[in-house]
């Protein structure tokens, strides 16, 4: 039979006496769980809203990125007939007899405008 | 997670699903864990109000950290333990009640005559008393190792140390202890057997 450590006894009485938590203790520590997992839920419903997705959205609806490049370059062209304002056609060369103007009502005033 | 699994469910199952948003999964890990730590921190510390607000700091700490909890790369009462030791190192250091590794030499015979001025309740006290007077890197592994039972593998990854100087940091705390409570076994009702 082996020498049993003095020391044993102690440590044996020590663990028959481990502190336990009261109710107090418990109740804190589970409403810091409540807490860490109510700011996270409301971070991610934040994350979530239709505030923040819109944008997304609205690019999403007119064709994505690919679309936008082409808008942005059909309104860069428009500018800049806006600005350089070309030389307008007067006739469509083919029929002498005809004048755009017969073809397409109010161009004359534009041709006016830009002549 | 259903309610009879919980039980049976490991600490790191419960909680990756409180990092999932199940809440009675962090219920049953404060009943799991709470008591664990709040023993050691309330022997390292000897005093039971500052040992809850660390249990508290503790637990606050995992539930933040549970929705990143790396499944598989460390058991969730070692890292917790770890944390749990790191804050009563920090207590400790602040209030000026941390004793240094080397600074202490370990006692003579004689000086066990000093541990009884403090000893006068019963022997879990007289345990503690003694467990006061060690330097605090032997107090915090007689604790892990003695009193909440880890393995001494497991100390030194809560210790950041290894194995043997587990080993080492426990032969000498146990050495000291004995010291500081030779003259008082046998008025403790344990004899001299």
């Amino acid at each position: 039979m082996t020498e049993r450590d003095p020391l044993d006894a102690f440590f044996d009485e020590a663990r028959a006496n481990r502190p336990t938590p009261g109710a107090d203790l418990m109740a804190r520590v589970l409403a810091d769980a409540d807490a860490v997992a109510d700011g996270r839920e409301a971070r991610a419903t934040r994350a979530a809203t239709p505030a923040r997705r819109r944008p997304a959205q609205m690019l999403k609806a007119l064709g994505g990125w690919p679309a936008l490049a082409g808008l942005a370059a059909t309104t860069a062209t428009g500018l800049w007939i806006g600005f350089a304002l070309p030389e307008l056609p007067t006739s469509l060369g083919l029929a002498s007899g005809y004048d755009l103007s017969d073809l397409a009502p109010g161009y004359g005033s534009l041709s006016a405008f830009g002549g | 997670m259903p309610l009879d699994a919980l039980g049976e469910a490991s600490d790191e199952a419960l909680l990756v699903a409180y990092g999932n948003g199940d809440r009675a999964a962090a219920r049953a890990l404060t009943v799991r864990l709470t008591p664990r730590i709040l023993g050691y921190a309330a022997r390292v510390l000897a005093d039971r109000a500052e040992a809850e607000d660390v249990v508290q700091e503790a637990m606050l700490r995992l539930w933040r950290i549970a929705p990143d909890w790396r499944q598989g790369e460390a058991q969730v009462t070692t890292w917790l333990y770890r944390v749990t030791v790191n804050l009563c190192t920090d207590r400790l250091r602040k209030s000026g009640r941390a004793v240094d590794l080397e600074a202490v030499p370990e006692p003579e015979d004689g000086q066990a005559a000093a541990v009884e001025g403090l000893i006068d309740q019963d022997r879990a006290d007289a345990l503690g008393a003694a467990l006061e007077l060690l330097p605090e890197r032997q107090r915090q592994a007689v604790i892990l190792r003695h009193l909440e039972g880890l393995s001494n593998p497991e100390i030194a990854a809560v210790m950041d140390i290894g194995v043997e100087a587990v080993e080492s940091l426990t032969a000498r705390g146990k050495r000291a202890l004995s010291r500081h409570l030779a003259g008082r076994r046998a008025e403790l009702g344990y004899g001299d057997d």
